[in-house]
């Protein structure tokens, strides 16, 4: 199975660092997409079909939080799992967002390896 | 906080995060250490912190650092990225990672911040004199390149924290 990507991030220094690890990894990649905050990652939603969303937190017109927010509200998007991609390192915050129904949360800065093993954990991809 | 606590925050963090992510290895050096600071042509990024503590956290480094930057966070050689081309992105990622990290390394991660107003100019050589010469501030040399780290720690009364409570 092909998965179709998400990848939400201000910078795009770290959306062509993401996508770059994406292509390394030994998952069946679809399409990978591109927003640069939690709007356009919802008008993209509304045409794509997307199995995964790799988001930061600081963003400008919509930040990944209220994404967070908006996805949960939406029944068709709710259950597309989200992992949380930010230099945001406080505990609290990111048991709040547990809470709002991200999957995983990994702090930026953060390693090819690190990423990888956190997408296969969340589309639950066993490559033995 | 004293002085000396943020500095040595401030280079184990910046130390941390170049390593991790660019591959490259700052050296720390003592301000007065003669660096020919005139040599070069800087940027300045700046953000503020707000939450359980707030400030600024300012890095300026020379444009020729912040190609070498790119082309190291993203595996490219160094003649096929322009900083310029993308407003210095490289250099607004690197302090947003540093910040995120440094207020986690001075304060703990329970504690909660917002990272906001992030910033980026060109500083002409006095604006560059001007700022370093008016405040504590990190330098280390990563390869040849001075890279200036500055940490701003507002004092909140407490006045003020029982208005914000």
């Amino acid at each position: 199975m092909a998965y179709n990507i998400l990848v939400v991030d201000d910078s795009q220094t770290i959306r062509s660092i993401i996508v770059k690890i994406l292509k390394l990894t030994k998952i069946e990649m679809g399409q990978i997409h591109e927003a640069e905050n939690g709007r356009e990652a919802l008008d993209c939603l509304r045409d794509n079909w997307i199995d995964l969303i790799l988001s930061d937190l600081n963003m400008p017109v919509m930040s990944g939080t209220e994404l967070v927010s908006e996805l949960a509200k939406d029944r068709l998007l709710k259950n597309i799992p989200v992992v949380v991609i930010s230099t945001d390192g406080s505990v609290k915050r990111i048991e709040e967002l547990k809470k709002k129904g991200i999957r995983e949360y990994i702090r930026k800065p953060f390693t090819p390896e690190s990423l990888s093993e956190v997408i296969d954990r969340v589309l639950g991809v066993n490559h033995g | 906080m004293d002085n000396k606590r943020i500095m040595e925050a401030i280079n184990e963090t910046v130390s941390n995060v170049l390593e991790q992510t660019a591959f490259m290895f700052p050296e720390s050096i003592d301000m007065a250490s003669g660096v020919a600071f005139e040599d070069f042509e800087y940027i300045l990024v700046k953000l503020n912190f707000s939450g359980d503590k707030a400030g600024e956290v300012k890095m300026i480094m020379p444009v020729d650092f912040c190609a070498e930057l790119s082309a190291n966070l993203l595996g490219e050689d160094i003649g096929d990225v322009d900083p310029e081309e993308n407003n210095f992105d490289s250099a607004k990622e690197l302090l947003n990672i540093v910040s995120g990290q440094l207020l986690v390394n001075l304060f703990g991660d329970e504690a909660l911040f917002n990272l906001t107003d992030l910033e980026m100019k060109k500083l002409e050589e006095e604006a560059f004199f001007s700022i370093i010469e008016g405040c504590e501030y990190h330098c280390c040399m990563v390869d040849e390149y001075p890279v200036i780290t500055i940490f701003d720690l507002q004092e909140i009364t407490d006045e003020c924290q029982s208005i914000s409570s």
